[in-house]
């Protein structure tokens, strides 16, 4: 047996001397030009289109405007930040995300949670939940138009309680509409996430915390929260980066120019594409990735502190 | 401190699948009772439901006297310790033991005493301030054991406790199991699939199978005198030898025919028969029982011999069954090592089985009646 053994291990693993470092290094070379071999293509891609269009990014940004553009400094990000439609435009996003992000995040775990007990017609409502995910946006938005619109649904089923007409979009209230439809097109795919993150959680810790005399109030945050919060940070970063790009709703039901209230970063960053703007629209691009940057940083170091114990 | 009555209890999941059917018991109280079983016999589902873990289909459990059914579990002052620890990661070893404690608001200087005591008497106080992750296996289930004595409440539920350690700690741990069952002086009901484990620790044992409960009795009880062929199998390593073999009187004396060759059971057994019947039966007895190398008895042939220690196993064929015999080495020495050997069997270890029923002669012909005679396993169930 021992004999065995000791043959199987000088097979996996030969005793240093038998084999000498040069053939060592040899090998080594193989190795990586063997699995350049399968990483080549995807390098290639990730290098012709993200690397060279992110530095192509940088460098508009830091030149002047024109057929013979010289170095700008920080020029083009200053005209930018003082930009009124920029200032509008990220205004928006930002309050959208804000109010939209923690419903994504909230609403999907009360999903989760709910379909997690036992509740009849579980199914019904999993599929009900997730088929706006199926749905492609712009063959809705005409029913979002339809809804919403000043003589729509919404405001014909309002009136049978006497509220006011209102004209959605145009409100006040449009970034609420914008809000709905975003959560409408997101929910499931959170949900089902978190799903994933419950079932996950170890069931005998959860029974011990029953067994213990542990509240289902304690049992959620202390024990649940806990495990589901490399899922919570997912599916923020997720959704924030989304919310950051929300616009094709709002331009599908809007178009180019849409009422104030609505007007995003996209819309803004389109607009200067097609004005050919490219100063503009560099610097926009790299303040909105400076910025998810730093809000991910965040949220990764939270979870960091919160989720520590529980992985793995 | 409490004694359990549970009566006729049964689960049935919601696919229809029966788990456990007609659960039975009175447990007194301080007793150490052993649930034991292959897996899928539903022992866990049986300890989920006395838990409340698990809902009871039907049936009525009683604990300390008060009907349980619908208490939530931490109002049934019982706790559980479970196969994989059950710790909480992102707690220090002191905040695992004293979770139960704190989640019952018992006052923080009470806690801190108690939980420095329990530390103490499972020997892990150095550990107070480690997480479960920096734990070795054994060290984590004394502290999940440590969190479900801390509290001291009436019953000690414990699924597999010691199905995750290896062999050495296994048999350690079990027995300070025992060590601290007299010192807690307190029910515990403990569910293993370990033959080993249930005769070692169990002042009963309850041998389950497929939902049924098989047979309630002392170690001993079910070791010697095995209520049907199953838990004869199931219970002692090397199992039970078994042999088919044709029943009949000769002179009014029990013997039972094998290949030509004769058994003489004892005088006294009642095998129901009268002179010049012939029934088939199975013949039954414990590998340590068999003596090989007697001058008079059944002749067999070796296959080999294997050296266990301080035994020695010796694989015997008898017509087309094979047996084995557990010797110690000093006898073994004397036998010879090949070729053929004569084997004699005790009359008085002897125990007959019906092959239909697969229930013990005893059970059939002896005078005692059959606590479970009203508790048969469907037959289809059985070979299902």
């Amino acid at each position: 047996m021992k004999r065995v053994n000791f043959k199987l291990h000088k097979q996996a693993k030969p005793p240093r001397g038998e084999t000498s470092r040069g053939s060592n290094a040899a090998a080594r070379r193989k190795d990586f030009l063997r699995s350049m071999c399968f990483l080549g293509p995807s390098v290639l891609g990730v290098i012709v289109f993200f690397v060279v269009p992110f530095i192509v990014v940088i460098y508009y940004s830091l030149v002047t405007n024109g057929t013979s553009p010289s170095f700008a400094g920080l020029d083009n990000f200053v005209s930018l930040l003082k930009n009124g439609a920029f200032q509008l435009a990220a205004g928006n996003t930002l309050k959208f995300s804000a109010v939209a992000v923690p419903l994504a995040v909230i609403l999907p775990i009360v999903l989760a949670l709910m379909l997690e007990a036992r509740i009849p017609l579980k199914s019904q409502f999993r599929t009900f939940f997730l088929s706006p995910i199926m749905v492609p946006v712009a063959s809705v938005v005409l029913i979002w138009q339809v809804i919403f619109n000043y003589n729509g649904t919404l405001n014909a089923f309002l009136s049978n309680f006497g509220v006011d007409k209102i004209d959605w979009l145009k409100s006040d209230l449009s970034l609420w509409v914008v809000t709905v439809l975003f959560l409408w097109k997101n929910l499931g795919y959170n949900m089902i996430l978190f799903m994933s993150g419950l079932a996950n959680i170890p069931r005998e810790l959860l029974e011990v915390a029953d067994v213990e005399g542990a509240s289902p109030w304690y049992s959620f945050f202390a024990i649940k929260m806990r495990y589901l919060s490399p899922t919570i940070l997912f599916v923020a970063i997720l959704s924030m980066i989304n919310s950051f790009k929300v616009f094709r709703e709002v331009y599908l039901l809007t178009g180019d120019h849409p009422p104030e209230g609505v007007y995003m970063l996209q819309h803004y960053m389109n607009n200067m594409f097609n004005s050919m703007d490219y100063q503009k629209l560099s610097s926009a691009a790299i303040i909105i990735a400076l910025f998810m940057i730093v809000l991910i940083a965040i949220l990764f170091k939270v979870e960091d502190r919160f989720g520590k114990d529980v992985e793995g | 401190m409490a004694g359990l009555t549970i009566k006729n209890v049964k689960k049935i999941y919601d696919n229809q699948v029966l788990a456990v059917a007609e659960f039975s018991i009175d447990i007194a109280d301080k007793e150490f009772i052993v649930l034991v079983g292959p897996s899928g016999c539903g022992k866990s589902t049986a300890l989920r439901m006395i838990a409340g873990l698990e809902e009871i289909t039907d049936g009525e459990l009683y604990i300390d006297g008060q009907y349980m059914n619908d208490v939530e579990p931490k109002d049934r002052d019982i706790s559980m310790v479970f196969q994989n620890y059950a710790l909480f990661p992102h707690m220090t070893v002191y905040d695992n033991i004293a979770f139960g404690l704190k989640r019952r608001k018992v006052p923080k200087n009470e806690i801190d005493e108690k939980v420095r005591e329990v530390a103490e008497i499972l020997q892990i106080s150095e550990l107070l301030q480690r997480k479960p992750k920096a734990l070795s296996g054994g060290q984590r289930q004394r502290v999940a054991i440590g969190r479900a004595i801390v509290r001291n409440p009436k019953v000690y539920l414990m699924d597999e406790p010691l199905s995750n350690l290896d062999a050495k700690l296994r048999n350690q741990m079990r027995a300070e199991l025992k060590k601290l069952h007299k010192r807690m002086n307190t029910t515990f009901i403990y569910v293993t699939h370990d033959q080993t484990e249930a005769m070692t620790l169990g002042d009963r044992i309850v041998v389950m199978k497929k939902g049924y409960i098989q047979q309630i009795g002392t170690p001993h009880e079910v070791f010697d005198h095995p209520r049907n062929l199953f838990v004869a199998s199931f219970i002692g390593t090397p199992q039970m030898n078994f042999i088919d073999v044709t029943l009949e009187l000769v002179n009014g004396t029990p013997q039972a025919k094998v290949m030509g060759a004769e058994i003489p059971l004892e005088m006294s057994m009642d095998i129901g028969l009268m002179q010049g019947e012939q029934r088939k039966a199975v013949l039954g007895i414990r590998p340590e029982y068999v003596e090989p190398g007697t001058m008079d008895g059944i002749t067999v042939k070796i296959i080999m011999q294997e050296l266990m220690g301080s035994t020695v196993q010796m694989h015997l064929v008898l017509g087309d069954t094979e047996i084995i015999a557990v010797v110690p080495v000093s006898d073994a020495e004397a036998l010879p090592a090949a070729g053929e050997l004569k084997v004699s069997l005790p009359a008085d270890r002897i125990q007959l089985f019906d092959p239909d029923s697969k229930l013990n002669y005893e059970i059939i012909y002896g005078e005692k009646e059959d606590p479970l005679a009203h508790l048969q396993m469907p037959q289809e169930a059985d070979e299902a």
